[in-house]
């Protein structure tokens, strides 16, 4: 059943789907992205799914000049280390603008929004 | 705990198109089962670093292979994969099976063939060291793993792109004095600065190259050492810890947590400090990678390592010497070999036989060999 179904699997469908959600825990209410097996903070195993609102903040990035084999044709493009509003850290395309102006744009600790993206990259956008 | 190292062997670094790595190896262990003086038969068990000759030459089963060409067949044989630590993985359990009592003198090597691949080919197989659900599968290199870091460590401590750049020069530098570096010509900062960006803010020059190479070291029991050379180098620590493959899990982006537990306990278990280490070849797969490292092992402060190699305090005359042979930037970093080749030069020092890039009366060294962005952290420390 998809709402037992706490695997790693099922997060990133989610994610092509163009939602975001992560496993709340039963026990300490701590929420897991990407799913472990147990919750670190209690060690619970009792989960369920909840939509995450999608904002975060950026912590770093970098910008793709060469990239593997199957990104070929996209550079240059960016990825970057983001922390959700809800405490779980990700790593993610950083979208939605000129990556020409990046130096301009992005800012350390700027906030950011859950993007879908038809590809199903887990992508964020900057919120400006 | 000592094992003595009484050989050491390594080939030339660099794009060596005519050789597999089967070749390689054999050459290298030549080399150091003549610089031992032994007879092949007197070794008993072979351990391999290398990460991906599955991906590189479609080459699984290393061990056996390596061994046999290097006229070892019929031993114990096994490949450590730990990705750019395998070398240093290798070396460990090597020495762990000599500190077991089973046996007295072993063969550590390690080799990686990276050329036949071009090069957005061998990109994809480096990045198999990183998460490959949640790291490559967004389109995150490995280079943009350790940019993503030095973007973090900008941001924390103001490290400059010239601090990095400083990096590359003075291990071109090193590399120029050192006859079996990958790189044999100096570059100033101006020519780093300007290179093509690879990941942002790395630029060419702030990345290691693709190397071919290997290296080997004949290990034996501290107490029959002096029956073989009069030099024996000792290793009085190893020790190794793991973090999260994963670089957003970590707790910090300006440190290598795994690095920095290695260190505490290679520093308890050798009963020194970082002021008495004399040289250190450290992983420096990235210039921000040699900064962290040198901040990492205690030798100066969190943010203090960009301004350290900016003065001039990291060169082969200066207060401690870091990667006198060049390390990865210059020298060369063929993934599974970097490991066992940074003991092979910090053993030619301790000998005094670096010639050129000689450290001055150096009497203890240390190697620091990280796999992937820092989930794996492997450090031994040597002394004369
Ligand atoms: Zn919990």
């Amino acid at each position: 059943m998809e709402a037992d179904d706490f695997s790693i699997k099922r997060f990133l469908k989610y994610i092509s789907e163009g939602k975001l959600k992560g496993l709340k825990c039963a026990g300490c209410g701590n929420i897991i992205a990407p799913p472990r097996l147990k919750c670190s903070v209690c060690g619970s195993s009792e989960f369920k799914w909840v939509d995450l609102s999608g904002k975060a903040h950026l912590l770093t990035y970098t910008i793709i000049h060469v990239p593997p084999k199957r990104f070929t044709g996209e550079t240059p493009y960016v990825v970057g280390i983001v922390q959700l509003e809800e405490g779980p850290r990700l790593e993610a395309r950083i979208t939605g603008f000129d990556v020409n102006q990046h130096v301009q744009i992005l800012k350390t600790g700027m906030d950011l929004i859950f993007e879908p993206s038809p590809a199903g990259i887990l992508s964020f956008k900057p919120l400006i | 705990m000592k094992v003595a190292v009484i050989g050491v062997g390594i080939t030339k670094f660099g794009k060596l198109e005519n050789k597999t790595s089967r070749e390689l190896f054999a050459e290298a262990v030549e080399y150091a089962i003549k610089d031992a003086d032994i007879s092949p038969k007197e070794v008993e068990s072979v351990y391999v670093g290398n990460f991906t000759a599955d991906l590189f030459e479609h080459q699984g089963h290393i061990g056996p292979l390596m061994a046999d060409y290097a006229g070892l067949k019929g031993l114990p044989a096994t490949r450590f994969e730990s990705a750019c630590a395998s070398g240093a993985a290798a070396l460990r359990h090597g020495i762990l099976s000599i500190l077991s009592g089973l046996y007295d003198i072993v063969l550590v090597g390690g080799v990686e063939k990276m050329t036949d691949l071009p090069t957005s080919e061998v990109t994809d197989a480096l990045s198999i060291a990183a998460d490959n659900l949640f790291e490559a599968s967004i389109g995150a290199t490995f280079p943009g793993e350790y940019a993503m870091i030095a973007k973090a460590h900008m941001d924390a401590y103001g490290t400059t792109r010239e601090q990095l750049a400083s990096v590359a020069v003075k291990n071109h530098h090193n590399g120029f004095l050192n006859p079996k570096a990958h790189f044999q010509k100096e570059i100033d900062l101006d020519k780093a600065l300007n290179a093509p960006m690879i990941a942002w803010p790395l630029g060419l020059y702030d990345c290691s190259p693709i190397s071919d190479g290997a290296a080997a070291l004949i290990l034996a029991r501290e107490d029959i050492a002096r029956k073989y050379t009069d030099t024996p180098v000792y290793i009085i620590a190893s020790a190794q810890a793991s973090d999260t493959v994963s670089l957003f899990e970590r707790e910090s982006l300006t440190s290598l947590k795994a690095a920095k537990i290695a260190a505490r306990k290679a520093y308890e278990m050798a009963g020194v400090t970082a002021k008495q280490i004399n040289l250190a070849e450290v992983h420096d797969c990235f210039t921000i990678a040699e900064i962290i490292a040198t901040e990492d092992l205690g030798f100066f402060k969190p943010g203090e390592g960009g301004p350290a190699v900016e003065q001039g305090l990291t060169q082969i005359d200066g207060d401690i010497a870091i990667n006198p042979s060049g390390g990865l930037k210059a020298k060369g970093h063929p993934v599974g070999c970097t490991g066992v080749a940074q003991a092979v030069e910090v053993s030619i020092q301790l000998r005094g036989e670096a010639g050129k890039r000689q450290v001055s009366g150096a009497e203890i060294g240390l190697t620091h060999n990280i796999g992937g962005s820092g989930a794996t952290a492997i450090i031994h420390i040597f002394r004369r």
